[in-house]
């Protein structure tokens, strides 16, 4: 029965991925044209829509996403920051709705046509650019009004528990004064696992918190206590989370 | 320069730079696993560093060897023997 779902899982994903790509075929080409800076704004935008869609839609046989957000509702362009059980949350931080470039680990930029795509949108590589480099590029996408979307723990945990995170994105919002959001998505371990196959269907949390300002951010001493302040602040809220969502699975 | 004062200056950084308690601070601790730093936080360390001791790290190949604290304490002493000038150095 798990081998079906899965098996339906990745079949109607693919079978959306060809018809969204191909509606939206003739706007992407035209957006090609555009300067880069807009340019990559732009097809940040077509990748935005396509998470949202996926997850939202697409997904909604499979399993229920709820999303809360508890910020204070500003939306300063920043980083936001988000925790990594698994794959498909390169998909759940579409949620808030924030056009935001992706800090990927280097071989997702290499997967025929999507990676390609993402490299063209200005999503950052982590593991192959210089800190300057990826600095002026992320300076780019703030101008442009957009977010980081991060990852700080470097690769998917696969559990409940977070790895240790890495300082580079809060270094990059100490250098450009930008606030930090935090994004915690909860219930998602082994959905799917690394062989990326799903061991269960469960409803899962997503959660918006902070922001943490830009004055905030700066007060911290260096990034290493940014990163600290950001991984206990997500570390409690994901404990709140999956104890709900323990307690509503028991009902 | 003493082996205490060594210690407390090269603490201090820590303490002030990445809100580590004094209590976890002993020489045995791995800097990149236990006290959790990653290489850009070591570059916060060695800028802290020169700042404190009044001395350049950067061209030092022993920087690269550098695991636990112990190895901080060590290569300060080493230092300070070499340069005893920078006991004047530090603030």
């Amino acid at each position: 029965m798990l081998f079906l779902r899965n098996l339906a899982f990745y079949s109607v994903t693919a079978l959306w991925w060809v018809v969204y790509w191909l509606a939206v075929a003739i706007p992407v080409l035209a957006v090609m044209l555009l300067p880069g800076p807009r340019r990559r704004h732009w097809l940040r935008r077509f990748l935005l829509y396509f998470g949202l869609a996926t997850v939202r839609f697409v997904w909604r046989p499979f399993f229920r996403v709820r999303f809360e957000d508890r910020t204070d509702g500003s939306r300063a362009p920043g980083v936001l920051v988000t925790d990594h059980r698994s794959a498909i949350d390169a998909f759940l931080v579409a949620l808030p709705g924030l056009n935001g470039a992706q800090t990927v680990n280097g071989w997702p930029l290499k997967v025929p046509i999507i990676g390609r795509f993402a490299l063209a949108a200005g999503y950052l590589d982590v593991t192959g650019w210089d800190f300057d480099f990826f600095l002026a590029r992320a300076k780019e996408i703030f101008a442009a009004g957009d977010w980081i979307v991060a990852f700080p723990e470097g690769t998917r945990s696969e559990s409940r528990t977070m790895n240790p995170f890495h300082s580079g994105i809060f270094r990059v919002a100490q250098e450009l004064h930008v606030p930090v959001y935090m994004l915690c998505i909860a219930g998602n371990e082994f959905m799917p696992d690394r062989k990326f196959r799903f061991r269960e269907f469960r409803d899962l949390s997503v959660r918006l918190v902070g922001p943490l300002t830009e004055e905030e951010v700066s007060q911290c001493a260096t990034a290493y206590v940014l990163k600290n302040k950001v991984f206990r602040i997500m570390s409690g809220e994901l404990a709140s989370m999956d104890a709900e969502l323990d307690h509503e699975k028991n009902i | 320069m003493d082996h205490e004062t060594i210690v407390k200056t090269v603490n201090s950084i820590f303490i002030e730079r990445f809100e580590l308690d004094e209590s976890e601070l002993t020489p045995e601790k791995t800097i990149m696993g236990d006290l959790q730093l990653d290489s850009l936080d070591l570059v916060d360390m060695i800028v802290g560093l020169q700042q404190k001791f009044g001395i350049m790290l950067r061209d030092n190949p022993e920087v690269r060897s550098v695991r636990t604290l112990g190895d901080v304490y060590a290569l300060f002493e080493k230092l300070a023997k070499e340069h005893p000038e920078i006991e004047a150095n530090i603030r």
